[in-house]
């Protein structure tokens, strides 16, 4: 075994903390109060070469894995200043396109993604295909042209309305036509600003940079150079970006506790209520130690994740217990930080508290609690299946 | 990075398990019950070659490090026949003397401590010096070129079963040292030393090792006996903390897993309604809980083993393994326990006879709270809370 970061991976974790210098906190949260985008910060991520970590280099990327991307996104959060749009973007969809693209696509749609240019958006869930894909109603009718039609409703896709192209899963066989129910799923590169295309924004309780929307698609047209992969085969493609998914949630998840816990360790050492710093009691100190020890060992078992999906092992297991286990410690990070505060816990001024929505989200999105148990407990321990 | 076990410490890890094939746990159980040690299975590990993996091997050792020691540790574990005796053993007493020992100290002892002919105790804690081992009383006067050793030492792991200890006492008054962790001496203590006496401390833990209260009335020691240089023995003995929490932590990885696996069976089999139990998700989603937990804390020991044996700093990261082992493997027994229904407390499925040995972990051989103290102090800067 060996636990130590490359000189080059340090160099990525430590990236977020240089961002940090220009594009603060503060920017960040700024923006998020104007559900605006942190556009200017995006492109300089993608100016210093960070957005296609994933991407091989001849197509603008880094040539790098999972691992990298791992650490981008764990040292953004350590900042407070982690954006979604690296999970939806790099993370599941410029990935994919470097995996299984077509030589035209990659040199079409990679550099300028890579480069900050364009940005991407993916959108899967529906109105009634939640944590369920296979009910998945969206279609892409194959018209005897060989064209497709595409219609259907997309629910909380994250920042369309910043985005150029939206990678989406859709059906192209009917499910009552398929022999396995995984079958007859396409993946369509759409440009978004097609024919037929209109967004709704969906009002959510949580702060942030990007916002949430329903994609409405009537019979948008689209052609065989839209087709990512093969027709049909969607979601083989899309299994692979599962667990990258995971990943990056639980580095967020992580990162965003790391830096709860920093600014509760800086009020509890200065904080004083009787005589001594209020760190120095136990029972502000022990529950800050407890958050940190789990963050810490969720943040060990991402890594073993994006390690082993480098490696083409299968990272079912370390994905799925690093995504429970960091919106768990993610929770209990900003929970003790927040009453390490006092009241000022809850002051805009502090910020604690508008770390709590973002972290709670993770325990729900992008897959519920449940069913990673349901995973763990059906694919790692052998129970049987409970749904 | 890399995450992946070489075959030799996939081999190491794996032992347990074939161990268990010859003593398994109701072989444990059994001992344990009748008071007994584990006498057959320890000299089988020494036959093996598995109690001196970090010693050297030109002294009968296998000239690894604590990561292996750890792999083995949390591999018996897994089969639910760790032994205490471990710490105490290639830990506590094998591995200290194959790193400061003389020549003559490491031909003497370990050949036969690494063969299994020879065991040890690890004394340091005394009725008055717990958590803080600044207060330790136990004192060995300046008698000629030796020693006269007078005190006494307080839950002795198998101190009945072992032939040598090492010891910590003073050398130096309280009083007259200029730094509070100066004046300690480690001593290679003969366990037949005329003057030693001991008596059994009852505890409500069903284990292979008996816990002891040793006295010493004049007990000679020669400059042959002591272990590094007098009077520094607190520098040596910081080298022994992390790797007692890495083990302590592997011991409880092994037996949360132990108990999770016995679940897992049970809830596959067990039918009150229609489906088997481990089908509905009160049940199946504690014990995921309890199993992410354990494969956390396992890594992060690991990571601690690793980073000991690389020579790096590694108090944060035993630490946090120590804790979070703990925490786990009693969520495990617990879960286990809860999954067993009333079977999960008959002697029979052996599941609630798991939970003194996991939870006496929060306690010893470090509290949790000690345990969270230096997270909060040393990993995140937070002010001395004691």
């Amino acid at each position: 075994m060996n636990f130590e970061l490359t000189q080059e991976q340090q160099m990525i974790y430590e990236y977020g903390k240089n961002l940090s210098k220009t594009w603060t906190r503060d920017y960040w949260r700024e923006k998020a109060e104007k559900r605006e985008f942190t556009l200017e910060m995006w492109q300089q991520v993608g100016e210093d070469g960070f957005l296609g970590m994933m991407v091989p280099e001849e197509h603008g990327g880094a040539g790098l894995g999972m691992t990298e991307q791992l650490l981008l996104m764990e040292g953004m959060a350590n900042e407070g200043i982690p954006l979604l749009m690296m999970v939806v973007g790099p993370t599941m969809t410029l990935s994919a396109l470097a995996s299984h693209g077509s030589e035209e696509q990659k040199k079409e749609f990679l550099p300028d993604g890579c480069a900050g240019k364009r940005i991407y958006c993916f959108a899967i869930t529906e109105p009634n295909a939640g944590t369920n894909t296979i009910k998945a109603t969206t279609v892409a009718k194959k018209k005897p042209d060989g064209r497709f039609s595409l219609s259907g409703t997309k629910t909380f896709i994250t920042g369309v309305d910043v985005s150029d192209y939206v990678l989406v899963v859709a059906r192209t066989t009917p499910y009552d036509q398929v022999k396995n129910k995984t079958d007859g799923f396409t993946l369509f590169l759409v440009d978004l600003k097609k024919k037929g295309i209109e967004k709704h924004p969906i009002d959510i309780a949580i702060c942030l940079p990007e916002m949430q929307w329903t994609l409405f698609f009537d019979e948008v047209d689209l052609g065989p150079e839209d087709v990512l992969g093969e027709e049909g085969r969607g979601f083989e493609i899309l299994f692979d970006s599962l667990n990258p998914e995971r990943i990056i949630a639980a580095g967020m998840t992580a990162g965003i506790g790391r830096y709860a816990l920093e600014r509760a360790v800086e009020y509890a050492s200065e904080r004083t209520v009787f005589d001594a710093p209020i760190g120095s009691y136990q029972g502000v100190q022990h529950p800050l130690a407890m958050a940190k020890t789990e963050i810490e060992l969720a943040s060990l078992m991402a890594r073993k994740a994006a390690w082993q999906f480098d490696q083409g092992l299968p990272a079912g297991e370390a994905s799925n217990m690093a995504k429970y286990a960091a919106a768990e410690a993610g929770i209990h990070a900003v929970d003790a930080a927040v009453q390490a505060h006092g009241g000022n816990g809850f002051t805009k001024e502090y910020g604690i508290f508008d770390l709590y929505p973002i972290v709670r989200l993770t325990r729900t999105a992008p897959i519920n609690r449940e069913i990673i148990l349901s995973y763990i407990g059906e694919h790692v321990m052998g129970l049987p299946r409970s749904y | 990075m890399d995450f992946q076990l070489t075959e030799e410490q996939t081999m190491i890890y794996e032992y347990g398990a074939k161990l268990a094939q010859t003593y398994d746990r109701t072989y444990w159980l059994e001992q344990a019950k009748e008071g007994k040690y584990l006498d057959e299975m320890w000299l089988q590990m020494g036959q093996d070659g598995f109690l001196g993996l970090m010693v050297e091997e030109k002294y009968g050792g296998a000239g690894l490090g604590i990561f292996e020691l750890a792999l083995l540790m949390e591999g018996m574990a897994n089969a639910g026949i760790a032994t205490l005796m471990l710490l105490a053993g290639p830990a506590m007493f094998i591995t200290p003397i194959a790193k400061h020992g003389t020549p003559e100290q490491r031909a003497f002892y370990l050949p036969d401590a690494c063969a299994g002919k020879t065991r040890s105790a690890f004394m340091i804690t005394e009725p008055d010096a717990g958590t803080n081992s600044m207060r330790i009383k136990t004192f060995a006067k300046r008698d000629g070129d030796g020693f006269l050793l007078n005190g006494s030492k307080m839950f002795i792991t198998g101190a009945d079963i072992a032939d040598h200890a090492l010891l910590v006492a003073r050398t130096t008054p309280l009083d007259q040292v200029t730094r509070k962790t100066e004046g300690f001496t480690l001593f290679l203590l003969d366990m037949k030393s005329a003057g030693i006496q001991m008596t059994p401390i009852e505890i409500s833990i069903t284990a292979p090792e008996k816990q002891y209260m040793v006295y010493f009335d004049n007990v000679k020691l020669g400059p042959e006996h002591v272990l590094g240089e007098v009077d520094k023995g607190f520098q040596l003995l910081f080298d022994s903390l992390n790797p007692e929490r890495i083990l302590i932590a592997g011991m409880n990885t092994g037996f949360g897993r132990y108990a999770l696996d016995k679940a897992v069976e049970y809830a596959n089999e067990r039918k009150i309604f229609d489906a088997p139990i481990g089908a509905y998700q009160g049940v199946q989603h504690p014990l995921a809980i309890a199993k992410t937990e354990i494969e956390l804390a396992s890594l992060m020991m690991r990571k601690a083993a690793w980073m000991f044996d690389q020579g790096i700093d590694c108090g944060g990261e035993s630490n946090m393994a120590k804790y979070a082992a703990a925490e786990a493997a009693i969520k495990a027994v617990d879960a286990a326990i809860q999954t067993h229904g009333g079977n999960g407390f008959t002697k029979e499925y052996g599941i609630f006879d798991l939970y003194p040995l996991v939870r006496l972990s929060r306690t010893a051989p470090i509290n949790r709270e000690v345990v969270l103290s230096y997270i909060g102090e040393h990993v995140m800067g937070l002010p001395r809370s004691y």
